[in-house]
This record gives C-alpha cells, sequence and structure tokens, in this order.
C-alpha cells in the first residue's frame, strides 16, 4: 500500500457493523485463502461483493489474483493511521 | 517517528497487535526476466559445445550443464508467469501466455535433444516475455548481441 501505508505504521481498524463499505474505503480484510490479515482498498463493489486492490499495484496480492470478497471477510474500515 | 508512534510502538511490546499485510510475501517486487535469458544463452553454449566434442566426458559435463540451464529457465519462466505477471498484462499482452508455453516446451526439447534450432528459439520466445515484461514496468528497451560467445540478440532493459 505504499506509500500510502508503509512498514511499521500502526492502523486502527473499525467494524462497519450495521453499514457498509464503500468503493474508496481503504479496509482490513481477511485472506480469502491464507491466515492472514491484509491491508486493501475497495476499487468497486459488484453483487454484493468487494472488489479490492492495494495502492501499490504492481506488487499488490489482491482481488486480482483472489477474486471479490465477501461482506464477512472485511474486518473494518481504516479510521486511524499512525505514520511511522 | 512522531509521540504518538512512540506510544504505540511501547504499546505494541507490552501487548503486540496484529500484523496488517499490505503486499505480497517476501521477497517483494524482485523479478528480473535475465535470469530467464541467460539460462537460454548457456543452453545455446552448450548445444554448440557438445557438436564440437567426441570426448564422452566433456559432452556428459556439457549434457548436464544444458539439462541445468533449460531446467533453471523454466524455472525463471514460471516464476515470472504465475507470480509476477497478473490479470491487466495478460489481457493487454494476450500473446502471453502462449508465449511462456512456448518456452517450456522448448526448454524440455532442448534438454531431449542436441537442438540448436531448438535452443535459439527458446532465447528468442525468452526474449519477447523480457520485452512485455519490461513494457508492464514502462521502462524502453534495447536489443543488442549479448556480450558471451553465443553473440545473439538479447532484450535488455535500458535503466
Amino acid at each position: 500500500m505504499e506509500p500510502s501505508f508503509r512498514e511499521g505504521d500502526y492502523i486502527i481498524p473499525l467494524p462497519y457493523f450495521f453499514f457498509s463499505p464503500s468503493a474508496g474505503d481503504t479496509v482490513v480484510l481477511k485472506h480469502p485463502h491464507k491466515n492472514k490479515l491484509l491491508l486493501k482498498r475497495i476499487e468497486k463493489i459488484t453483487d454484493n461483493e468487494y472488489f479490492v486492490k492495494g495502492d501499490n499495484e504492481a506488487y499488490s496480492e489482491d482481488s486480482r489474483e483472489f477474486g471479490p470478497v465477501e461482506k464477512s471477510l472485511i474486518a473494518g474500515r481504516v479510521i486511524v493511521h499512525v505514520r511511522r | 517517528m512522531g509521540a504518538l508512534h512512540r506510544i504505540l510502538s511501547l504499546l505494541d511490546k507490552l501487548k503486540p497487535a496484529k500484523i496488517v499485510y499490505a503486499h505480497c510475501d517476501i521477497p517483494c517486487g524482485i523479478y528480473d526476466p535475465h535470469l530467464a535469458q541467460m539460462a537460454a544463452h548457456t543452453v545455446i553454449r552448450m548445444t554448440s559445445l557438445i557438436s564440437e566434442t567426441t570426448d564422452a566426458h566433456k559432452i556428459a559435463r556439457l549434457t548436464a550443464m544444458k539439462e541445468e540451464h533449460a531446467e533453471l529457465c523454466k524455472k525463471e519462466l514460471r516464476i515470472l508467469w504465475g507470480d509476477y505477471f497478473k490479470h491487466e498484462h495478460v489481457e493487454k499482452y494476450p500473446e502471453l501466455h502462449e508465449l511462456v508455453w512456448v518456452a517450456m516446451k522448448l526448454c524440455s526439447q532442448a534438454k531431449q535433444e542436441i537442438n540448436m534450432k531448438a535452443a535459439e528459439d527458446l532465447l528468442e520466445t525468452v526474449n519477447k516475455i523480457a520485452g512485455i515484461f519490461w513494457q508492464t514496468k514502462g521502462i524502453e528497451t534495447a536489443t543488442a548481441k549479448a556480450p558471451y560467445p553465443t553473440k545473439k540478440e538479447t532484450v535488455y532493459p535500458k535503466l
């Protein structure tokens, strides 16, 4: 997600609860196939599925590889970002 | 590093925060078709040297090296194709899958046979893949004779 986010930055995500993610939101989500959390931006929403993409496109593993994700995988939206 | 980051770092030591990954697993972004190109050159060179000798020991060593570098070429192409190239690259360069497949087949043929045409076709195909690779990075390329005994035309990035 460079240069928007760099290694060592801290973020605090807020769960959406009853709201829905919007295009442009920076979100924390569970990787659909691996046991890890990802930080990506929602690029578009189609049929209640979210296409996420990293800002550093050339080196980002995102929906271009694993496809759009369901809301259940989205942990929350980044509301606090503290740079290293 | 601001005061808030220092405070969070201290809290992180007391109760570690979850790590969120913003990019792929290591090594991040280090891709280069050059290793595949060099391996193809080596296959050409070994094929040529095999044809120039009847010494069984030399042929054995040259064949082993040809085998190793044809396999290395396959491996490097697999890394570029499987890890680097993305859907948008394939959409823009629809010939990419075919080129990689052809190169893989030529690697196998170069291993199985003493076949200079297969070896030269391999380098030509790998050069095309290299050209696409650098285009996806927005880097112009130039073609020049490689400074190796093969002296074959090779695609290089203009850095």
